[in-house]
Order: C-alpha cells, then sequence, then structure tokens
C-alpha cells in the first residue's frame, strides 16, 4: 500500500513512523516481536463452539429422532 | 488534503454512487421493516398480503443488488483512485456507466413499486431471485440487465486505469486496494455469464411474449450459477474494508499482504462452482454434481477462516501497539468509542456467527432441515445483512467526509447506531434461525395459513417470544438505519468543512509485499483456473438441460 502521500495524524517528521508519530500508540510492535496469542484463543474458542453447535444440530435433529414415515 | 481535494473528479463519481446507494438502502430497508410486522402478525394494516410479495422483492432487489452494486462501485472508484494515484481515464466513459446502472435501477424499481398500484399492469412480484415460472414485467428484466452491463463497465474502467498505471509503473506489484478491486471484479464477469444468458436468453424473450412456456430449471440452475457468487460479490468488498482500513482504525496495520492476496484468489476461483449447493432439493441434477458443489463450498470456509485470522491478528496488533495486554484483555484497548472501527467490529462478529448457519446450509444431508425455512433468512441478514450491510454503513462514517471534504456530525448518534443494529439483528436473525429449525417458511406473508391444523414445534423457546424478537429487531433495526441516513445526511449537506475531516492514512502491513510471490499477482493463471473449474462443474449438467431444447419441458408462468 504505498500510501505515503497521504495525511497522518500529527504528522511533522518525515523519518518517524506512522506509530511514532500517533499519540494514542504506546509502542510499536514489529513483525517478529508480535505474537497473536489473543487471536489464537478467540479461533480455538470459535472452533469449540463450531463444533459443539454442529454436534447440536446433528444430533438433535438427526441422532436424537427416529426415522420419519409418511404414511 | 483529503481525498476530495487531489482527485474531485473521482470524489464525485463516488459520492454520486454512494447517493444512489444509500436511497436504496432507505427505501428497501423500510419495506424489510413492514415485512418483519407483516409476516408475526403484529400489523397488517401497511399493505395486504398479497402486496407483501412486491414488498419482499423491493426489499430483496434494492438491498442486496441495488445498494450493495452502487455503494461498492462508490468504495472501488475511491480506492483504485487514491491507490494507484490516478483520476479514471476517462469521464465521459465512466459518468456513462453510472447512468447506465442508474436507468436500469429506475425501470427495476418502477416494475417492482407497479406492483402496488391498484389494478396496475405493471408488476414485478417475482422476489429476489426472480427465476420462473414466476414471471415479471419486461422493464424488470431489460433495467437489471442495464445495471449487469453497467457493472461490466465500471470494472472495465478500474482495469483500464491499471493497465495505464502498468504502463508507467512496469516493475511494482499491483497496490492492494487495486488487487482486491480487480480480482472481485474478475469474479463477477465469471459469475454474471450465468446471469447474462439466463437474462438475455430466456427471461426477456419470454417476458416479451416472444415464447410462451419456458423451463424452470434451467433458468433456476442458471441464476444460482450467478447467485452464490454474488454473495461473495457483496463480500469481498467488506473484506476489502476489514482487510486495508480496519487494521488501521485499531491502532495497527495489516497482518499480511500475501495472506490477502492469496484469500482474493481462492474467492475468485472458488465462488461460482458452488451454485448447486442452493438446489439440494431440486429434482434434474444429478447427486455428483450436488457433492462436487457441496465438496467446493467446503473450501470456500478456508479464506473465510483465513480472513478470520488475519483480521482478528490485525486488530490485535492494534490493540496491543494502544497497550493492550494478556489473552482477552487487549480487547478493551480497542477504539469501542468510534463508529466506524465499532460497525466493522461488530459486523465482523456477526459474520462468525453467520459463518455457523452456513456451514450447516452447506451440508447436503443437514441442510433438508432447514431448506427453505425461515432460517434461511436468519442466515443472510447476518451475511449479506450486516457483515456487509453494517461493514458499509460504518465505513461511510469514514470515507463520506473524505469523499466531501467534512467532518462527520452527530458522532454520538453515528456511535449508537452500529450498536443498535447489533442488538436488532441479534433479536431478529436468532428467532429467526429458531424458527426456521421449527419448519416456519420463507417468503410466506402469513406463515401460520400454510399450517392449516399443524402447529410449528419450537426446538428452543416459544413461537410467541421468536416473533416478538423478530418484530422487535426489525423496529430496532429501522431505528439503527433511520440514524445512520440521519448522520450521512446531516454530515454530508452541513458538516464542518476541513481540509483534513479525517485521517485518512493507510500504513504498511506488517508482513508487507516484498515477502509476497509474484506469481500471486498473476490474473490470466487465475482467471483461466476458474473458468476450468466453473467449466468441470456446469457444462455437463446445462448440456443435459437443453437436450429437450432450450425452452423445453414448458411451464406456464405462474400465477398465470
Amino acid at each position: 500500500m504505498a500510501e505515503n502521500n497521504s495525511s497522518s495524524s500529527n504528522k511533522s517528521d518525515p523519518s518517524q513512523s506512522w506509530e511514532q508519530q500517533n499519540p494514542e500508540i504506546e509502542r510499536e510492535i514489529g513483525i517478529e516481536e508480535y505474537q497473536p496469542k489473543g487471536t489464537l484463543t478467540f479461533t480455538l474458542m470459535y472452533l469449540g463452539l463450531v463444533v459443539l453447535m454442529w454436534l447440536f444440530m446433528y444430533f438433535v435433529e438427526f441422532g436424537g429422532n427416529a426415522p420419519s414415515i409418511i404414511e | 488534503m483529503t481525498f476530495l481535494h487531489k482527485f474531485p473528479k473521482a470524489a464525485k463519481v463516488s459520492k454520486a454512487n454512494f447517493i444512489v446507494a444509500f436511497i436504496a438502502l432507505g427505501l428497501g430497508g423500510f419495506f424489510g421493516f413492514i415485512q418483519a410486522l407483516h409476516r408475526t402478525g403484529v400489523f397488517r394494516g401497511f399493505f395486504n398480503s398479497g402486496e407483501y410479495y412486491t414488498l419482499l422483492t423491493g426489499h430483496g432487489v434494492l438491498l442486496a443488488l441495488i445498494f450493495t452494486t452502487f455503494f461498492i462501485a462508490g468504495l472501488f472508484v475511491w480506492g483504485v483512485t487514491r491507490s494507484l494515484e490516478r483520476e479514471p481515464e476517462n469521464m465521459t466513459f465512466t459518468w456513462s456507466w453510472f447512468w447506465i446502472m442508474t436507468i436500469g435501477l429506475v425501470m427495476a424499481a418502477v416494475a417492482i413499486l407497479g406492483g402496488l398500484v391498484p389494478n396496475g399492469s405493471i408488476r414485478a412480484a417475482v422476489l429476489y431471485t426472480f427465476y420462473p415460472p414466476l414471471q415479471a414485467h419486461p422493464m424488470f428484466y431489460i433495467g437489471l440487465a442495464l445495471v449487469l452491463i453497467g457493472s461490466w463497465m465500471a470494472g472495465a474502467d478500474w482495469f483500464w486505469s491499471y493497465r495505464k498505471w502498468r504502463e508507467e509503473n512496469p516493475t511494482d506489484r499491483i497496490p492492494i486496494l487495486t488487487f482486491m478491486t480487480l480480482f472481485t471484479m474478475l469474479m463477477w464477469y465469471v459469475c454474471t455469464i450465468g446471469l447474462a444468458i439466463e437474462v438475455v436468453g430466456l427471461l426477456i424473450p419470454w417476458s416479451l411474449g416472444w415464447v410462451v412456456e419456458i423451463e424452470p430449471l434451467l433458468p433456476r440452475t442458471l441464476f444460482w450459477f450467478f447467485g452464490h457468487a454474488v454473495v461473495y460479490f457483496w463480500l469481498l468488498p467488506a473484506y476489502y474494508v476489514w482487510y486495508a482500513i480496519l487494521p488501521k482504525l485499531s491502532g495497527g496495520r495489516l497482518f499480511s499482504d500475501s495472506m490477502t492476496r492469496i484469500v482474493f484468489i481462492i474467492f475468485l476461483i472458488l465462488s461460482t462452482p458452488v451454485g448447486y449447493h442452493h438446489q439440494y432439493a431440486d429434482a434434474g441434477i444429478s447427486l455428483g454434481f450436488k457433492f462436487y458443489a457441496m465438496a467446493t463450498t467446503m473450501l470456500l470456509l478456508l479464506p473465510s477462516l483465513m480472513t478470520l485470522f488475519t483480521v482478528v491478528a490485525s486488530m490485535e496488533h492494534g490493540a496491543r501497539q494502544r497497550g493492550g495486554k494478556g489473552y482477552f484483555a487487549w480487547v478493551g484497548k480497542l477504539p469501542w468509542d468510534r463508529p466506524a472501527f465499532v460497525g466493522c467490529a461488530l459486523a465482523g462478529i456477526m459474520f462468525a456467527a453467520g459463518g455457523f448457519s452456513g456451514m450447516i446450509n452447506a451440508g447436503m444431508n443437514v441442510n433438508l432441515l432447514i431448506h427453505n425455512t425461515l432460517w434461511i433468512p436468519g442466515h443472510f441478514h447476518l451475511t449479506v445483512g450486516t457483515a456487509v450491510a453494517l461493514t458499509f454503513m460504518a465505513i461511510s462514517y469514514w470515507l463520506v467526509p473524505q469523499l466531501t471534504g467534512r467532518k462527520l456530525k452527530f458522532k454520538t448518534l453515528a456511535l449508537i447506531q452500529p450498536y443498535t443494529w447489533f442488538l436488532g439483528m441479534t433479536l431478529m436473525s436468532n428467532a429467526m434461525h429458531r424458527a426456521g429449525l421449527a419448519g416456519v417458511p420463507r417468503r410466506t406473508a402469513e406463515p401460520e395459513f400454510n399450517t392449516n391444523a399443524m402447529s410449528f414445534d419450537p426446538v428452543f423457546g416459544t413461537m410467541g417470544e421468536m416473533k416478538w424478537q423478530i418484530a422487535i429487531g426489525g423496529t430496532i433495526l429501522l431505528i439503527s438505519l433511520i440514524l445512520f441516513l440521519w448522520v450521512i445526511t446531516t454530515s454530508w449537506l452541513a458538516g464542518e468543512k476541513s481540509d483534513k475531516p479525517v485521517d485518512d492514512y493507510i500504513p504498511e502491513p506488517l508482513s508487507g509485499v516484498e515477502h509476497t510471490p509474484a506469481v500471486l499477482d498473476n490474473m490470466k493463471l487465475w482467471f483461466a483456473l476458474a473458468l476450468i473449474l466453473v467449466l468441470l462443474a456446469y457444462s455437463f449438467p446445462l448440456w443435459e438441460m437443453i437436450q429437450d431444447g432450450i425452452f423445453e419441458p414448458g411451464a406456464l408462468p405462474r400465477p398465470s
């Protein structure tokens, strides 16, 4: 995204990164040090939820009922 | 300096598209509110149950086809112009596609609304899917064909800009905003082949009376050739926002450029050969092709789950840069007081729930449990009705100031709006899903009428509670929609003028384009692969369907 022509918050020194110029950012985190462990946690929770919901759908609706016979 | 000042011509085109999109959103959303009250039986005084189907068609066409297409066109004009740093190549051409789409939209809308005129001859109560044997006035089909042609020209316009840019930058990688636009449009070109053949080759001659009877299965199959990929035509621009803009709104950077490109490529390849999963209950298509579609559909979960990872990881990056810590606590550091961020984030959460019901829809056996029930509208109100619509509304709070050079007004109302949408949709959609499990049909003005002496058997909750959740949820959604239109209209007309109404800078991704393999930018390769998979899925069944003649075995239009 070559977007360097766009304005940034508090842009004063072009040698500074976007993070350094942004007062809301406490520290800049690079690709090497970033560990998305929160994302992993949420992804595993979502996986667990989907499996449970699927089991619910399958067993309550199919496994839990006798075969339907239309007379 | 913001977008308006740098690219005034493109800003005007984007604004024109957004105006049409927001009018369609207001009208279509109002129809939805009436439907929620009507079909639950809470209030049926607006229109009678025959006219319900006209409103239902208006709701579906104005929101799913018109609001989306025009908003996407405005968004892509913004993105292509900005990332290639050039205005559209020929403004006459650009305005011509806008006006062709608009004329088409007006024709389709007049045909639909004609159904509300007593004893009128112009009608189009054919529902959003508009396949036979339901028949509309020819003006409806011709209007839709014009919208389609206009959208193709819009895509050609962006490819034109790209070619010109490429001549001047022969070695540069495609900027990510343009990459996402072009791949979305390639997918659009593949899937709209089916729609064009259906509308021009079958429906227009049939509606003009040149042929009397029509085969129901062939146009239905051609519609679903287009009809599932179109959901990705809506969704990919929402992904575009989540990948390109949401990380910055979170205070961070996009996690990976190459992941983004791979996701768009997979959607191009797999979006179209999945259409039979809407036809699991149709006789006349062999089980093997339905199974092929199911396998392809399940594969399509992959890019959406990759998106889940990349987008959440990008947001987490922002939260940690803002001082977030721990496994869960970082979520609290996200900017939950900014409407553009909040809308996109809540839309993403809703999409995760929609992902679950989508997996049920995709399974060939479990699908029969919910086929043609209210579960299905419950599902797509989470996906297109929230993941897409709420993202579009939310990002308007960030885009419209750039296009108008005016600051947003009523920021508190703008902040309340996505939360109310989320609340309204939570009530309405969960009840629709559960009502579907209980067997309540979709597309029915008076669902109790169908059942005669039979009673619905809810798995969870009671029918009365579901009815009120749908009616109250629909009402809250209308309130949210009014808030949105109020904030946007007042900001557009009377917001404070500013050179920099919003911080529009987009930082580079964490893992940038320098780590992205060059083959991912090879459009010819991926486009060819997409066509091959479509041929595998569709050539034999379509060939089989036309063995008796294109319009045979025929059926009369309904109601006849």
